[in-house]
Formats: C-alpha cells, sequence, structure tokens
C-alpha cells in the first residue's frame, strides 16, 4: 500500500511537471508577444478589422488573436493571449468554450486520422461546433446577464 | 519601453506559476483514482451513461482517458484497444466524435476558471453539445455501419 502511494505520487508529479514546462513554453511567449502587441497601432487595425465578426460572440476584435491562437495551438496559448487583454469573465467563458471544444487542431486532427477519422472533416467540424456553441452562450449571457 | 517588458515577462510568469499550481495536483489525483477500486465503478456509471449513445461497453476504458486526459492520451488507448479487435466499428467512430469535442474537460475547464472563466458554463455546455451531436451520429451510422 505505502509502496502504491509512493509510485502514483511519482507518476503524478511527473506527468503533472511535464505538462508545466509545455505550459510555460506556450504560456511565456504568447502573453509577452500579446502584452506588448497590444500597445502598438497594429492591434488597433486588427481589432476594428475583426470586431465585426467577434460582436456576436460577445468579444471585442482583439480577442479573435486569443481564438485563432488556440485553435491553432493549444488552450494556454488562447489564455496567454486572452489575459493581457482583461477579459470580462463571460469573455474567459466564452473563450474557454470555443477554444475547449477545438483547439490545437492541426496536431489533433493528425491524430485523430490515425484511428481513421478524416481530418479535414474534423477540423471543419470542430470549428464550426465551437462557432454555435460560442454564438449559443453569448447569446444566453446577453439575455441573462445583459 | 523596459517597463514594458518586465511588465510582460511579469504577467506571463504569474500566469504560468497559477496555471501549474492546478495542473500539478490534478494529474496526481488522477494517478490515484486510476489505482483505487473506484475507478471500476466509474466506469460501470459511464457505460450506463454511454449505452443509450450506441456505445459497446469495452469503449469506456478509452473514452474515460479521453475525457480526463485529452485526445492524445485517449487516442492512445483507442488505438491499442481498436488493434485488439475488442471496439465495435461504431464505438470508434462515435468515440472519434464524441472526443474530438469533449477531451481533457477537467484540465480545459480549470485552467480558464483560474482566470476567471465560470466552469459551470464551460463544462456543461461542452458536455451537452458533444452528447446530443454524438446521438446525431449514432443515428445516421446506425443502418450505415451495419451494411459494411
Amino acid at each position: 500500500m505505502q509502496s502504491n502511494f509512493k509510485i502514483n505520487l511519482k507518476k503524478g508529479l511527473r506527468n503533472g511537471f511535464s505538462v508545466s514546462i509545455k505550459l510555460i513554453k506556450t504560456i511565456v511567449p504568447f502573453y509577452i508577444a500579446i502584452d506588448l502587441l497590444r500597445h502598438t497601432q497594429l492591434a488597433n487595425i486588427i481589432g476594428n478589422l475583426l470586431s465585426p465578426f467577434m460582436k456576436p460572440l460577445g468579444l471585442t476584435g482583439k480577442m479573435a488573436i486569443a481564438i485563432i491562437s488556440g485553435y491553432l495551438v493549444n488552450l494556454y496559448a488562447a489564455i496567454a493571449a486572452l489575459v493581457p487583454l482583461n477579459p470580462t469573465w463571460q469573455q474567459v467563458t466564452i473563450v474557454g468554450l470555443m477554444t475547449g471544444i477545438s483547439h490545437n487542431l492541426i496536431i489533433e486532427g493528425a491524430i485523430l486520422h490515425k484511428t481513421g477519422t478524416n481530418a479535414f472533416f474534423t477540423i471543419v467540424f470542430r470549428i464550426t461546433v465551437s462557432i454555435i456553441a460560442g454564438l449559443t452562450l453569448a447569446e444566453y449571457f446577453r439575455l441573462v446577464y445583459g | 519601453m523596459v517597463e514594458l517588458f518586465w511588465h510582460a515577462i511579469l504577467g506571463s510568469l504569474k500566469l504560468s506559476i497559477k496555471l501549474i499550481l492546478i495542473i500539478v495536483p490534478l494529474m496526481v489525483i488522477y494517478e490515484f483514482l486510476q489505482s483505487s477500486k473506484t475507478f471500476k465503478k466509474i466506469l460501470d456509471t459511464l457505460h450506463f451513461l454511454l449505452k443509450p449513445l450506441g456505445f459497446s461497453k469495452h469503449a469506456s476504458v478509452s473514452m474515460l482517458a479521453g475525457i480526463f486526459l485529452g485526445v492524445t492520451y485517449g487516442s492512445g488507448v483507442l488505438l491499442a484497444q481498436s488493434e485488439k479487435n475488442i471496439l465495435t466499428k461504431m464505438d470508434i467512430a462515435l468515440t472519434a466524435v464524441y472526443l474530438s469535442m469533449c477531451h481533457a474537460v477537467i484540465e480545459d475547464t480549470l485552467v480558464f476558471v483560474a482566470v476567471g472563466g465560470n466552469g459551470f458554463y464551460i463544462l456543461g455546455t461542452r458536455i451537452v453539445i458533444a452528447t446530443v451531436v454524438t446521438f446525431m451520429f449514432y443515428r445516421y451510422f446506425k443502418g450505415k455501419l451495419d451494411k459494411a
């Protein structure tokens, strides 16, 4: 029993450590890039350009960067890009839902492809589902919280 | 300028530490859960819940791994099991559909809760949507896979 406890603890810590390394590698560069970028004129241009598309989701134009980072890389990239933009809890929730459904599309698509599922189909499918989910929750938030 | 950099670096480190404090205990808890007797009970409960969606009993293990750990690990278990030929074609198709939308949910949800999101809405919406869509696929596949 005692040795089992040690093995579990060790394995859990090892997994946690390897995920932490991956996390830092993503968070630090993305966070720094977005935190610096948001002070530039480029961020305003991107923000204004994308703001009509983000509005139905209850997000600002700049937050599109967080969604795209999540789609292409992973959730940590999405969080790192979102947090410097001072989001409300509703905005964090929407981005969490959308990137939760649809993230790391290139790598995960390749993995699912190995199990016999069409990668192109899963990518289009996940993006579609995430947008529908995001729009639905945003509409709900508007009704309930105004 | 230096101040902006410093602010960015400090912010990124703060966020990293916050998330690590959530991830590491979670991984430890999962290891303990996996080797405990409760694990089998969880599998049985999961099977009971998944049966109406068209999953066979053997699909529960890869579904559980996928839901909790993520598609990378879940697919590993799924591949190992599909090589053993104990999963039906329907199991593989439905697991891929469900897990493509709903995996690593505990980790995903908690990291967004850590930065101020609402976990109930994130997790609840994901489970509802994945379940509804998987059921739609089950209905759609039902006739087709039997013939194949």
